[in-house]
């Protein structure tokens, strides 16, 4: 009753409906955020025992798994085959073609939940992984000899491959005008895939998977956060975020790419705040920039798409600024022989908890509304009128989340994502400054920073949903 | 009292609250006037309570097709013919009203309707 999906609704498919935190329950979380900071900082001042390895429980044998591992590879690569079928093929609707929720919901929302949540799925069912290691079997079948590599990789390149194609990505997703039509995403999705299969035909397909397939690399990161892991052939359980602590800072790229990360999921939230849409009117406002976009605009994207690409650049760079600048910081408030670089990137996927939580946060009733396309488009995937599993008629509640459930569990959510992250920042700390006392004095900064990222994640969600 | 009998009651309880609510006259009415694709700027956002009857009653200068979106109630307004979206606000969350243009291009929001809990 309270769907019927508007035939060209022009609002783009996974509209989200939710009303902003009320003032009070903002106001209390950010209260909230800054005390169990300072208390976590108490607790460091007294306790000896942080960062002294954590616990790890091992759950089964990775052998066992391996027939379920098998079946998830195969659906994983049908599922793939379908969706893209459906783009080509199926009625060219955002609400009436499986592509759109599959894609922008189930894939993209779904895995980075689960990928946070469990454990790293991705990895597991990357149907485009699946597909060449089935191309290179059959290749070894027929010839004899494993499939071989052409190229050696470059040291220098590290994951910078990955960093441009998730910047592509992430303006698909948010600044793309044509990503719900059905047609255009399928043809993105083959071009991205045959982007992957020539990277992985050229350098080898681990080491494509590792530096250059985006969401390999992005999956990976967030799936660092969770509680399950594959570890010396067994699934192990271990606390959530101890997986981002690190022996090794991580390389500059890397620290780009997270950084890229966490800026295209703030921004995802930004860009539909009120500040955004003023912003964007001063823009167009103005005479000199508004005759620029003008002109940039004959090259096809209109003034506000081209705003909004501005701001998905800019983004990570503020970022990247304000990143620097704490590291900065940090190097000057401890005697430590490494460079602000190198102390940037021994703390960057310290941050990653907390936006994990805010990804969590802004997209939970999402997944739970926008999602609920999947059930009738599972019996129809291309709107041909088929009723597979009799599932066709499913209407969408979009009731399903009460605003309190929604607001409670934000709130939660966040304050935990950052409570996670002080810790881990701690940890990190006694390992790089080595002595308790350098590791606490460098701290500061870093707690600075987490509360303003976290207090800007909890003020976007206080904000209405305009645009 | 049985299992059977304590739901009919339920049943018969929950008729009456909603014969009660669909009797009361009281409908939140909200008069909207557009003028150049805009309603008043001092109203943007309506806001109302879940289980609130509302009606939003628009008139236009120019022939415009509104889509509030959630609910997906479209109506059709011109100059000479006001038109009403009438509902019992249900669900709770923040529903922008558009223009509905065919062939793409950007929605822009005339208004938002708040339903709070």
């Amino acid at each position: 009753m309270l769907l019927a999906a508007p035939p060209a609704a022009a609002h783009g498919f996974g509209q989200r409906f939710d009303l902003p935190l009320p003032l009070w329950l903002w106001v209390s979380a950010a209260g909230a955020t800054i005390v169990l900071t300072f208390a976590a900082i108490a607790l460091f001042v007294r306790e000896r025992s942080f960062g002294a390895g954590h616990p790890r429980l091992g759950l089964l044998e990775l052998d066992r798994l391996r027939p379920l591992a098998a079946l998830l590879r195969l659906a994983g690569v049908m599922v793939f085959v379908v969706t893209l079928c459906a783009g080509f093929l199926g009625v060219q609707d955002a609400y009436r073609n499986l592509i759109t929720p599959m894609v922008w919901v189930l894939w993209w929302v779904g895995f980075a939940f689960v990928c946070a949540l469990l454990g790293n799925l991705w990895a597991l069912v990357n149907p485009l992984n699946t597909l060449f290691i089935w191309v290179e079997g059959l290749y070894a079948a027929l010839t004899g000899s494993a499939l071989p590599r052409k190229l050696p990789y470059p040291a220098w390149l590290g994951v910078w491959p990955a960093v441009v194609l998730f910047l592509g990505f992430a303006w698909a997703e948010l600044v793309w005008r044509d990503k719900d039509v059905p047609a255009y995403l399928a043809r993105a999705l083959l071009g991205y895939a045959s982007l992957t299969w020539i990277g992985m035909f050229l350098y080898g397909r681990e080491l494509w998977l590792k530096n250059g397939e985006a969401f390999s690399v992005a999956f990976d990161v967030l799936a660092r956060f969770a509680p399950m892991h594959a570890s010396q052939g067994k699934l192990v359980l271990r606390p959530p975020g101890a997986g981002l602590i690190m022996d090794q800072p991580v390389r500059f790229p890397f620290l780009v790419f997270v950084l890229l990360m966490l800026a295209s999921v703030t921004f995802d939230g930004f860009k539909e705040t009120p500040l955004n849409q003023q912003i964007n009117t001063a823009m167009q406002g103005s005479r000199s920039i508004a005759s620029l976009l003008f002109e940039l605009s004959e090259l096809g994207f209109d003034e506000s798409q081209l705003v909004a690409t501005a701001e998905l650049i800019a983004f990570p760079l503020v970022f990247l600024a304000a990143f620097w600048l704490t590291s900065r910081v940090m190097k000057a408030s401890a005697p430590t022989p490494l460079s602000v670089t190198e102390i940037a990137c021994a703390f960057v996927l310290t941050l990653v908890p907390i936006a994990v939580a805010y990804h969590l946060a802004h997209y939970f009733s999402l997944l739970l509304t926008a999602g609920q396309f999947i059930i009738p488009l599972a019996s129809d995937p291309f709107g041909f009128g088929w009723n597979i599993f009799g599932s066709a008629k499913y209407k969408v509640d979009l009731g399903i989340v009460s605003p309190y459930v929604f607001w409670y569990s934000a709130v939660t959510i966040i304050v935990l994502g950052h409570v996670i992250a002080v810790v881990l920042a701690h940890v990190a700390a006694l390992r790089v400054f080595g002595s308790r006392q350098g590791a606490l004095v460098s701290q500061l900064p870093m707690m600075a920073l987490m509360v303003a990222y976290t207090t800007l994640s909890l003020w976007i969600l206080a904000q209405p949903i305009v645009g | 009292m049985s299992r059977t009998t304590f739901i009919e009651a339920m049943v018969a309880a929950s008729a009456l609250i909603l014969a009660a609510a669909a009797a009361d006259p009281a409908a939140k009415v909200f008069e909207l006037a557009i003028a150049n694709g805009r309603v008043d700027a001092s109203r943007d956002t309506v806001r109302v309570t879940k289980g609130d009857k509302v009606e939003l009653r628009w008139s236009s200068d120019k022939p415009i097709a509104l889509h509030l979106h959630g609910y997906d109630i479209e109506v059709s307004v011109s100059p000479q013919s006001p038109a009403a979206m009438a509902f019992v606000a249900k669900i709770a969350g923040r529903f922008p009203v558009s223009e509905h243009r065919h062939g793409g291009g950007h929605e822009r929001a005339v208004l938002y309707l708040e339903v709070h809990p």
